[in-house]
């Protein structure tokens, strides 16, 4: 059901709205796409450049990262090769230069320290001894500088705990040893010179950079062993969590890997002699527009283009539809038969030419349909010509009979009479023509028909025809009470044991003029005066005029209208009365306007 | 030829973005989130921050990390609970939206679960969180029970069994103490070793102590100094003299104070119960501010903690945690 119900509704829907809709859904559709591409690509741009950027800090990092373990390095060869190599140790000129060297660089160095081979502090500064029982040769950066003489070795961040301390302090350093040539009197033995780098100042050194938000960078050793870390206290407390083991396989470059269940953009970049790698992480959601107002912001570009495109639309279908709807209004005009409504004729093209041909079809249909009519009325009017020109054979044979019989018995003033009325009657039927004439000359006319019937029927009734003066000038229809007469005589009169009476009348009632025929005859029923108006074949008698009584009802309707026409009242035994309506119009009137 | 249907559907699509507009691009219905300040008051027990170092650590990074405002108060007068509880009072008064309390007692910690003119979250450090009238705690604590066991259980197996084990109990006997006086009696009563205890009431009453170990019988003992302070002092007079040390046949304490790890290094101490104070730290201030956030969670937390001796202070898997780089 609601299945059907969409269909209903779909194929209900305007061609405007259809317009509307393929076009906005359209539109939607491709700005959803390009909008999707462009994110994407603006994404990664976006992405690509936060990672060049942070290559580019992280290199920067990396050279300062460099340069200041270059300094310790330079420091320690200062040390080595200004001050140790060559130089008696015993003479105490020594402890004065490193004391020098060592002030110059305290911001970074914590101790400087030079141990015999056999482990015993010869040199320290700042003044220090080294704890009771400390036997540093068992140390794995005192046995790795031995074995590895040619090297720098840096160890892991560690606190220095193999000098005596009596401060309430501890010192977390990055031990920075090689091994040295000591040159006490004329022997000459190998040692070890300790730099102890601040840990602190490393770690001011890289808690200054910043990766954005969110994102940070670490300090790990070639083998992935945290040096430096924001969060390293954490980590090493299991409260965090590092990638560093993994990341710091990597060769220098940007990877985009999972950290704990976040994508992380990870940038590694190795610091020169250590081999130590700084690994910077930028955590993916930083590149995303996410915060709550950067999405309405998004959500609000999309409606106000979808606002924008819909404005476009429902103006470009209202273009094209509003020539159609009008046409639609034009032809709906048409369909309900007001043929001379203006067909609407505009828009595109298209619209012009097919409004043009509506308009030119209802211009064919109006003619075709006034062709029709002419041609009906046409061969209507021919019918009444052709019926008024008609006289009944049998009435003119017995009129001719009565007149014979007339001249045979010498009543020849009485055949006189017949003939001339007969004479008038002919004259009156043709009128050259006319439908319309004036009431006196019907008057007279059906006065004819009447004389010569009651001669005919040996005075058996008889008849008056009285009119009021004023309407013996208006227009009246040719033939019109002849037809009414004859059925008072052949219906009313003819089986009559009694005299019978014909009463025609004509009056001005209102504007209009009424005609009354009124007879004393057998009267009819309900049914027979129905039967009467539609004229079956049963009433023609055969021997009057053939004119029916619906003939002169239709004949004033079509050329009077309507309003206008015949009523019939009647009783059996009664008589019938015949009321004629006509408008009171001067028939010279009719006679003008039909000339026009 | 639009409809008043339509007119109705543009009006309301033009209203509606305008409301997209003012949330989307101004303050005046979504105000940006500014970036909040906690405040957070940190009341311990004791009169000074010696035992509160590597704690102060953690907590300063997780101020930084999660925009605290902390601070940190000490008692006047250590262990008085009274004094406490108005220092928390006016700690909230002044604004404090969470409190992190060290209770001086066990007594202490449920008193401030009662009073209800307390209304801040407040994080208990030390002691266990009981729930008082569906009153939201939360607690950061080690298992101070199953240190005193792992100590006594290393007595046990280290020092002779006839021995005597001296408990230098500190002047007050907070949470902690307790229970790591119960786990450690709950081996070396089962074992019949015979125990001492020694509350410290004045300065200099352990040495007197130490010294009866000399004078008049001699004897050979085992010490085991309850608090850092009982400790420290204990280490001192055995450093000071070679003959006491010569009759304390261990000492053995708890805490992570320098000074005692020191005293663990120069082999004065033989062992040490260790905590991890510094995430103590970090989590107490984390805790209070999840429970500003969010007043309803509760959080129950026990941390790491162990035994060391000398040979292990170095071992990379304590070293960070006695000596975290601040």
């Amino acid at each position: 059901m609601p299945e059907s119900r969409a269909r209903d509704l779909i194929r209900d829907i305007s061609i405007r709205h259809s317009i509307f809709i393929c076009f906005t859904v359209s539109a939607v559709v491709a700005s959803i796409l390009v909008g999707v591409s462009l994110y994407g690509r603006l994404a990664d741009q976006l992405a690509r450049t936060v990672q060049e950027e942070n290559q580019v800090l992280m290199g920067q990092v990396s050279q300062s990262l460099d340069s200041y373990l270059r300094t310790i390095m330079k420091l320690s060869d200062s040390l080595y090769y200004g001050v140790i190599k060559n130089a008696d140790l015993s003479d105490g000129t020594a402890n004065g230069k490193m004391t020098l060297l060592y002030d110059n660089n305290k911001d970074s160095v914590s101790n400087i320290a030079l141990l015999s081979r056999e482990g015993e502090l010869l040199e320290a500064v700042p003044a220090a001894r080294l704890k009771s029982g400390m036997d540093v040769t068992r140390e794995t950066w005192f046995v790795n500088t031995l074995e590895r003489a040619d090297n720098f070795h840096f160890s892991m961040p560690h606190v220095q705990y193999i000098f005596d301390n009596s401060e309430n302090q501890y010192r977390w350093v990055i031990t920075l040893s090689r091994s040295v040539e000591i040159t006490q009197g004329t022997a000459t033995h190998q040692g070890v010179l300790l730099v102890d780098i601040s840990y602190e100042s490393l770690k001011q050194l890289l808690d200054n950079v910043s990766l954005g938000s969110g994102g940070y960078l670490y300090l790990a050793s070639s083998n992935g062993e945290l040096i430096y870390h924001p969060k390293m206290q954490l980590i090493d407390a299991g409260l965090e969590k590092e990638n560093n083991l993994s990341a710091a396989r990597r060769r220098d470059g940007n990877y985009r890997e999972k950290v704990y269940g976040k994508t992380c953009d990870i940038t590694v970049k190795s610091v020169g002699y250590t081999g130590w790698k700084i690994i910077g992480v930028t955590p993916e959601q930083r590149f995303d527009l996410n915060s709550l107002k950067t999405k309405l912001f998004l959500v609000f570009v999309f409606s106000f283009f979808l606002y924008l495109l819909a404005l476009i639309n429902s103006f470009i279908s209202a273009k094209i539809t509003t020539p159609i709807q009008k046409l639609e209004k034009s032809v709906n005009a048409l369909e309900a038969g007001e043929l001379d409504t203006e067909v609407y004729i505009g828009g595109s093209y298209e619209i012009q030419h097919l409004g043009r041909s509506i308009r030119d079809m209802a211009e064919r249909i109006q003619k075709l349909m006034q062709d029709i009519v002419a041609e009906h009325e046409s061969k209507r009017k021919s019918e009444f010509d052709t019926l008024q020109s008609q006289i009944n054979p049998h009435f003119l044979y017995n009129t001719l009979d009565i007149i014979v019989w007339m001249v045979e018995n010498e009543q020849k003033q009485e055949a006189v009479k017949v003939v001339t009325a007969l004479a008038r009657f002919f004259r009156i039927s043709l009128s050259r023509g006319r439908s319309i004439i004036p009431v006196r000359d019907e008057l007279e006319h059906v006065r004819s028909y009447l004389m010569i019937q009651q001669m005919r029927f040996k005075n058996k009734f008889t008849y008056r025809i009285q009119a009021e003066p004023e309407t013996l000038g208006l227009a009246s229809l040719k033939l019109m009470l002849q037809p009414l007469v004859e059925n008072a005589i052949y219906h009313g009169m003819e089986f009559m044991d009694g005299d019978g009476e014909i009463l025609v009348e004509v009056k001005l009632r209102g504007g209009q003029v009424e005609f009354l025929i009124q007879d004393n005859g057998l009267g009819m029923t309900a049914g027979q005066v129905e039967s009467l108006l539609k004229e079956t074949p049963h009433t023609h008698s055969g021997r009057g005029s053939g004119i029916g009584v619906k003939n002169v009802n239709e004949r004033i309707r079509l050329y009077f209208g309507e309003e206008f026409g015949l009523f019939i009242q009647s009783e059996p035994d009664e008589g019938t009365a015949i009321r004629i309506l006509l408008p009171a119009v001067s028939w010279q009137q009719v006679i003008e306007q039909e000339k026009k | 030829m639009i409809t008043k249907y339509e007119k109705l559907l543009w009006i309301a699509y033009s209203a509606v973005l305008v409301i997209l507009f003012l949330m989307s691009s101004t303050d005046l219905i979504i105000k940006e989130k500014k970036q909040e300040v906690y405040p957070v008051s940190v009341i311990v027990e004791d009169s000074t921050d010696d035992n509160y170092v590597n704690f102060r650590k953690g907590m300063e990074q997780a101020a930084v990390e999660l925009n605290v405002d902390v601070s940190f108060i000490t008692l006047y007068d250590a262990g008085d609970r009274e004094q406490q509880a108005e220092l928390a009072l006016r700690e909230q008064q002044e604004g404090a939206r969470a409190l992190i309390v060290a209770p001086v007692d066990p007594d202490a910690a449920v008193e401030f679960l009662e009073d209800d003119r307390l209304q801040v979250p407040l994080v208990l450090l030390h002691s266990e969180a009981v729930p008082v009238d569906d009153r939201v705690s939360a607690s950061i604590t080690f298992d101070y029970h199953g240190m005193g066991r792992e100590l006594g259980m290393q007595i046990q197996k280290e020092q002779p069994p006839k021995l005597p084990v001296y408990l230098f109990l500190g002047s007050g006997q907070g949470e902690a103490e307790r229970l790591f006086e119960d786990g450690l009696m709950s081996v070396l009563e089962p074992a019949g070793r015979e125990t001492l205890r020694f509350r410290r009431e004045a300065s200099g009453g352990f040495r007197k102590v130490i010294e009866s170990l000399v004078y008049p019988g001699v004897q050979n003992a085992v010490i085991v100094a309850m608090d850092q302070e009982g400790l420290v002092e204990t280490a001192g007079v055995l450093k000071d003299s070679s003959v006491y040390a010569s009759y304390v046949s261990g000492l053995y304490g708890r805490g992570t104070s320098i000074l005692a790890l020191n005293e663990l290094d120069r082999g004065i101490v033989r062992g040490l119960c260790i905590t991890d104070d510094f995430s103590a730290g970090y989590l107490s201030v984390q805790t209070a501010v999840r429970m500003i956030s969010n007043p309803y969670e509760s959080r129950q937390e026990y941390l790491v903690s162990g035994y060391i001796e000398r040979e292990d202070l170095h071992k990379e898997e304590y070293e960070k945690l006695l000596y975290p780089i601040g």
